[in-house]
């Protein structure tokens, strides 16, 4: 390009002007800026037909549509990041050491079990409470579903269904183990809907036992503060009956085998 | 691209929760972007397969490397663009041997010079429907876009495809702003003139 002057402005300068012209960002250019710049691609023989290109360049592009990805590639992306070695996707994979499976049951199964865990979360009845739910795991146990896989498995209703799809693909192995996985959630919701049935029609005996706790519980709440107060009075006495039954289930269990 | 707080505040609760292990949280990142990639990768390679292919593996490189994205230095949306770019940059010096056979623009004999792009569209039957038109319009800028270099081609599709502006693409190419610029303007008068020349041929 050569570099002379024609309406004010070099052709260099033309030239590093074009992107600002056309794209008209922010007002980069100052009217007079931009009546020279015209006046110059008029003018000049080089630059005339550059600016008209890059118009016209500019003006394709723009006219090009968004093109739909296929309707699998999300799904794709999801199976193939769930299939990455945990060793390569550190910040992911390391997500259960932090958080811990019971804080993740928890969440999940929070309409029937929080009832249970803040039961537990009172000393002089968490050891009781401790062995029942052992017990469950006991029962599972001898369905053959291990505990330790739940260690895996993300609890939260949420991510139930993701993992559904995340591990869609896996090997087979993984398939396996996924679906052992989603068959202890199962499991343990389905024993816990059976364990509240049951304790629909509580015998004598496990009413007064309910009536037992509930004196001690709400000599324990006398420090509490009131709005709390009544909301887990409220839970606790969800949870009582499903305690009353799972202890019954231990003392089953404890006959099979194991301890 | 202008990122307004709340949105940079939304992004950062969305990784940190991804980083956390939430899955949902990963999966709402991957629904957001996914989109943007495919049509950057699809737009720079021609063709639907490799876009899809280039999509899954930015998406692979983003998860292993979440956990280095410093929020401080940076919209996602740019450091995402660095990620697909560099693949892009990667997928193009591997193809570059055997561009005659994986890259839709080669003709058929591999020359430079043998079917041209407006006879290609010839050879197609010609039809008045507007929408057929504008495919065919589509298929030829696409085309047009493929014989541009990596460096052009990249710095219009995110100007005028993409719609970032050159700070955002300065930032995603790692390169000067006046840079962005001079490859915009490069890009765009290529185009104009191979357009120019092949929709004569066309019309
Ligand atoms: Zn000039």
């Amino acid at each position: 390009m050569t570099e002379p002057t024609k309406n004010g402005m070099k052709c260099a300068d033309f030239d590093s002007r074009l992107a600002d012209a056309l794209d008209g960002l922010d007002g980069v250019m100052s009217g007079a800026e931009l009546e020279a710049f015209r006046a110059h691609a008029e003018s000049c023989s080089d630059c005339g037909p550059l600016f008209t290109q890059a118009e016209s360049g500019k003006d394709w592009l723009r006219s090009l549509a968004v093109v739909e990805p296929p309707a699998n590639l999300v799904h794709n992306i999801l199976a193939r990041t769930s299939m990455i070695d945990p060793a390569m996707a550190p910040a992911l994979a390391t997500r259960q050491a932090s958080d811990s499976w019971l804080a993740r049951a928890r969440d999940f199964a929070s309409p029937v079990l929080t009832p249970v865990l803040g039961f537990m979360a009172q000393p002089r009845l968490a050891m009781t409470a401790a062995m029942a739910f052992f017990s469950v795991a006991l029962v599972m146990n001898l369905a053959g579903v291990h505990v330790s896989d739940l260690k895996n498995v993300d609890l939260r209703p949420s991510a139930i269904t993701t993992n559904a799809s995340l591990r869609y693909n896996q090997t087979t192995a993984r398939v396996v183990k996924y679906y052992e996985n989603i068959r202890f959630v199962y499991e343990l919701e389905s024993r816990m809907k059976e364990l509240k049935k049951d304790s629909g029609k509580p015998s004598d005996q496990d009413q007064n036992q309910n009536n037992d706790r509930k004196q001690q519980h709400d000599r324990d709440n006398t420090t509490r503060n009131p709005e709390t107060n009544h909301n887990e009075n409220y839970s606790f006495e969800k949870g009582q009956d499903v305690i009353a039954v799972l202890k019954l289930e231990r003392s089953a269990s404890l006959d099979g085998r194991q301890i | 691209m202008a990122i307004t707080a709340e949105e940079s505040q939304q992004t950062a609760s969305l990784i940190k929760r991804c980083l956390g292990g939430d899955a949902a949280a990963w999966e709402e990142i991957v629904r957001s972007h996914n989109r943007r990639i495919y049509n950057i990768c699809y737009r720079f390679t021609g063709s639907q397969d490799d876009a899809e292919d280039l999509t899954q593996e930015v998406f692979i490189r983003i998860y292993r490397t979440l956990k280095s994205y410093d929020l401080e230095r940076g919209a996602f949306t740019t450091w995402v663009t660095t990620m697909t770019r560099n693949l892009l940059v990667d997928h193009f010096r591997k193809s570059k041997q055997d561009r005659v056979t994986d890259s839709m623009d080669a003709s058929p004999s591999g020359e430079e010079d043998a079917p041209t792009l407006g006879d290609q569209i010839k050879d197609d039957k010609p039809t008045p429907d507007a929408t057929v038109a504008t495919k065919e319009t589509q298929v030829l800028v696409q085309q047009a876009l493929q014989k541009l270099s990596p460096e052009l081609r990249e710095a219009v599709i995110l100007r005028d495809i993409q719609d970032m502006d050159y700070r955002d693409i300065a930032a995603a190419l790692k390169v000067p702003e006046g840079t962005v610029k001079s490859r915009i303007n490069r890009g765009r008068t290529e185009l104009g003139r191979i357009l120019s020349r092949n929709y004569r041929q066309v019309n």
